[in-house]
């Protein structure tokens, strides 16, 4: 019993990470730029493709894999910005989620006929190997998914507060018209944010590519998770992206483990609509009083 | 008769030719056809719905599918299980579906966008499930078969039966006619204006004396019952329904429907629903290309053409109108930016 | 006396915005509001008109306790506004703009609108008599049909007050109405507020610009960090010494 419930608690905190990397990149695209990018769960979901194409196709090995991947997907982040969100930048709320919504399905579908629609594995290096203690293992590339998390958050949160370019994006993320008076170059801002988001996010699949399987659909089943995960956190604050994402997590797999996994989708549904009821804002989130 | 006389005629020609048109359907095409057309008219009162919410509100809501089901499971359920008249078990239905969404939006459309948007997505997933594992009343994933057809109403010089398509094309085409009565009548009016008014700015809106929250839940029940209605419609017609029609991949297609075919319109989401029903159902071996052509499609209008077909139709018609009419000098030139029925 | 506001208090976490205001307008009047940036009378107008919830105070308007009443209750009640950065229905005409403002004075319920009933019909009529009435009156009728976001500046501002007007207010508050006004159009804005309190409407307004504070004010209150410092008719403010303080921060000889 206590070893399933350590199994259970290591299992949401691989999950955990999963929702974390992309809630990262989600949460601060939409802090920074206000967008709304439905299309974040296709990011995921290439940069597990592109992980799977670097490491098995062509034999790398998978740190080098994993590198490489976030650096075509932060590319492609870039690519994203000019072409899909500086049009959206100033729509309506809805049409941005409508419009990034419309750049899923494209993306998804592109991915089924260029790809294929059949789920793919991804045999690593680290994939059968196995770390045993008290009647319990853990695949290495399972301890991966978190360390490497762990790593990556502590990397962004110096980059953020130590850079200079991360200084720009929390003034941005602050006030907008005024880091422009600034001199603060906007575009600038907004490229070097969507390259850290989709090079999160494509960290987040090449990492659980191989945990479970990589197929085109893979971003539509995390991103509704992935929204829930930072509107709980309070959408625009990182640190309870963070932290939503890992109670998220545990919340999942301990249901999945003691109690039904037919209601481990519904019960983040359930943890946020009864959050949101109480507190509309998120459990993080500060009330905004809209300037009038 | 002035030139905007002219066009308001040419419009009501136009709109009859359509009826007369649908009327006659059955007569000129083979059954195939004739069960795409109704497809296309439940699709129709679906995108309708979401119109109402979405296009008018300007609150985008995922859980239209959802609504969609639990009209057709409370038909399904009352008629198979209470032995109930299908002409009881729809106003049923669609009375559920408002109760739910009355109760669902109460305190969620309080709610920013996106926050919004999960929720709905949030509660179409959760009744999805409760369709699904509910084995006891829903048999699950197995689906309730044998649905009877509605009951034949006798109107004195005739019977008429519900139990073939062309019976079930008649009766969805004469609702969805009386249904267009009263939604015209709905957003051409103080309602409509309302709620145009919250999707363009909503502190100014309240500001000028409109009831927010009485508006949203009103526009997301109004939208949940015609959900609701097209359910009852569907349930009666195929006979035979099961969780995986209503999920969240239907409600996208509804989205998809109305996005195309022009928010904020009557027009648009029927025209919308009508097109891709019909490339739906003639094109499934190309799915995935067809769904890259509208994922992007989708994304394209709504930056440059969020009027969708209806709005690119109404362009059209201005260009046209002025070619055709500008030599008369009657000054009419000023276009109202107002949307045709 | 029409509105009273009694010890208004607005808070935002540590900062007072509003602190212990007392304000007495009477019908008829136009009363004016000035004070330095940030220094609350935004935040007062959004308190008076609902979109704030004061912290603490009461406000009472035509003898009804509106403090802290949701703004479209506040509306019914009879209170209209404009805001400082236009908040237009931008995608609207300017007459589905007006015809929106008299929301609040239609009779029908949601049922007559649904059901198309005679009701309906005869209040949609009513309202457009009285909207076409109001734009010939306020010379707007010829534009009746263009896009908010089409109209030059000075007319935006104008369509704002227009549309406030459409619900026939009690009470009307503008809120730097003259912001980003040329002189001639702040002259003809001066008349144009002066024709409304002569209609019937009182008038509280929020301006920056002294000239047409100055000359078409009864009365003027000033604010400074949320509290006020004094209150009276144009000359006595023009040379109170502690509202120059406010203002250049620190003594001018009178005079200089």
């Amino acid at each position: 019993m206590f070893q399933e419930l350590i199994q259970q608690i290591m299992n949401g905190l691989v999950l955990g990470s999963t929702y974390a990397l992309i809630g990262l990149g989600l949460t601060i695209i939409y802090g920074i730029l206000g967008i709304v990018n439905w299309a974040h769960g296709e990011l995921y979901m290439l940069g597990a493709f592109a992980g799977l194409f670097f490491v098995v196709n062509l034999h790398l090995p998978f740190v080098v894999g994993l590198v490489a991947s976030m650096a075509v997907m932060a590319v492609f982040g870039v690519l994203l910005e000019r072409l899909v969100f500086r049009p959206l930048r100033s729509a309506h709320e809805m049409n941005m989620i409508i419009g990034t919504l419309g750049i899923s399905i494209f993306l998804m579908n592109a991915a089924i006929v260029l790809f294929s629609p059949n789920p793919m594995r991804f045999p690593t290096e680290f994939s059968s190997q196995y770390l045993s203690f008290f009647g319990i293992s853990i695949t290495t590339q399972r301890l991966l998914v978190f360390c490497v998390t762990i790593l990556l958050i502590g990397l962004f949160h110096y980059v953020i507060k130590y850079t200079s370019i991360g200084k720009a994006m929390r003034a941005c993320e602050q006030n907008p018209d005024a880091a422009r008076l600034m001199g603060i170059n906007i575009n600038q801002v907004a490229m070097v944010t969507c390259a850290i988001g989709s090079a999160l996010a494509a960290a987040a699949g090449t990492l659980v590519g191989p945990v479970f399987l990589v197929s085109p659909p893979m971003g539509l089943m995390v991103i509704a998770k992935v929204f829930a995960v930072v509107i709980l956190g309070g959408m625009g604050n990182v640190a309870g992206a963070i932290w939503a994402a890992f109670i998220l997590g545990l919340a999942e797999s301990l249901t999945a483990g003691f109690v039904s996994s037919y209601y481990k989708d519904v019960v983040t549904f359930v943890i946020l609509i009864s959050v949101l009821v109480f507190k509309p804002q998120g459990l993080f989130g500060k009330s905004q009083i809209e300037k009038v | 008769m002035d030139s905007m006389g002219k066009i308001v005629w040419v419009k009501r020609a136009g709109v009859a030719l359509v009826i007369i048109f649908a009327l006659f359907l059955p007569n000129m095409v083979r059954s195939y056809y004739l069960h795409i057309a109704v497809l296309s008219l439940l699709n129709a009162l679906l995108a309708l719905g979401l119109n109402c919410i979405a296009g008018y509100a300007g609150q985008l809501s995922l859980a239209q599918a959802a609504f969609f089901g639990i009209g057709s499971y409370t038909v399904a359920l009352c008629m198979l299980n209470l032995s109930m008249s299908f002409w009881l078990a729809a106003p049923l239905g669609i009375l559920l579906a408002v109760v739910v969404a009355v109760g669902f939006g109460l305190p969620t459309l309080r709610l920013k966008g996106p926050y919004f948007v999960i929720s709905t997505l949030g509660f179409g997933e959760i009744v999805r499930l409760l369709f699904l594992n509910w084995e006891s009343v829903t048999r699950g994933a197995n689906g309730l078969p044998g649905i009877p057809a509605p009951d034949a109403i006798n109107i004195g010089f005739a019977v008429l039966t519900f139990d073939t398509k062309v019976g079930c094309y008649y009766l969805i085409l004469t609702v969805m006619l009386l249904l267009l009565v009263i939604y015209r009548n709905m957003t051409d009016s103080r309602i409509g204006r309302a709620l145009k008014a919250i999707h363009s700015d909503q502190v100014a809106a309240e500001v000028m004396g409109i009831n927010l929250t009485f508006y949203k839940v009103f526009a997301f029940a109004w939208a949940a019952g015609i959900s609701g209605l097209a359910g009852a419609l569907y349930a009666g017609y195929v006979r035979f329904i099961s969780p995986d029609t209503f999920t969240i991949g239907e409600a996208i297609n509804i989205l998809i429907m109305t996005v195309l075919g022009g928010m904020g319109t009557i027009t648009g989401p029927i025209l919308g629903a009508v097109a891709i029903t019909y490339l739906l159902e003639t094109m499934r071996v190309f799915a995935e290309y067809r769904m890259i052509i509208y994922g992007l499609l989708m994304f394209l209008m709504i930056v440059y053409m969020p009027g969708g077909l209806a709005g690119a139709f109404s362009l059209l018609g201005k260009v046209l109108r002025r070619r055709l009419f500008a030599g008369k000098g009657d000054g009419s030139a000023g276009d109202t930016t107002r949307e045709e029925a | 006396m029409l509105l009273e506001c009694e010890q208004v208090i607005m808070k935002f976490g540590g900062l007072t915005a509003v602190d212990q205001v007392d304000l007495q307008i009477s019908k008829g009047e136009i009363v004016g509001l000035i004070g330095p940036n940030g220094s609350g009378k935004t935040t007062l107008f959004n308190v008076i008109s609902g979109v704030y919830r004061p912290t603490a105070g009461r406000i009472t308007f035509d003898d009804q306790e509106i403090a802290g009443r949701k703004p479209d209750a506040i509306a019914r009640c009879g209170i209209a506004r404009t805001f400082q950065n236009i908040r237009l229905f931008t995608e609207m005409t300017v007459w589905d703009n007006v015809l929106i403002g008299r929301h609040s004075r239609f009779r029908q319920s949601v049922l007559d609108d649904i059901f198309h009933t005679r009701r309906k019909v005869e209040e949609e009529k009513a309202a457009k008599e009285r909207i076409t009435e109001m734009l010939t009156l306020f010379k707007m009728i010829g534009c009746k049909d263009e896009l908010a976001k089409n109209l030059p500046y000075g007319l935006q501002r104008k369509l704002e007050i227009v549309r406030a007007m459409a619900s026939e207010p009690g009470l009307l508050l503008l809120d730097e109405p003259a912001a980003g006004m040329n002189a001639r159009e702040t002259a003809e804005l001066m008349d144009f507020i002066i024709h409304l309190r002569d209609s019937g409407t009182t008038i509280f307004l929020v301006e920056h610009d002294m000239k047409l504070v100055m000359n078409v004010c009864d009365r003027i209150a000033v604010l400074n960090y949320g509290k006020k410092i004094a209150e009276g008719q144009p000359a006595q403010i023009q040379n109170n010494d502690e509202v120059i303080k406010a203002y250049l921060g620190k003594q001018v000889k009178k005079g200089a």
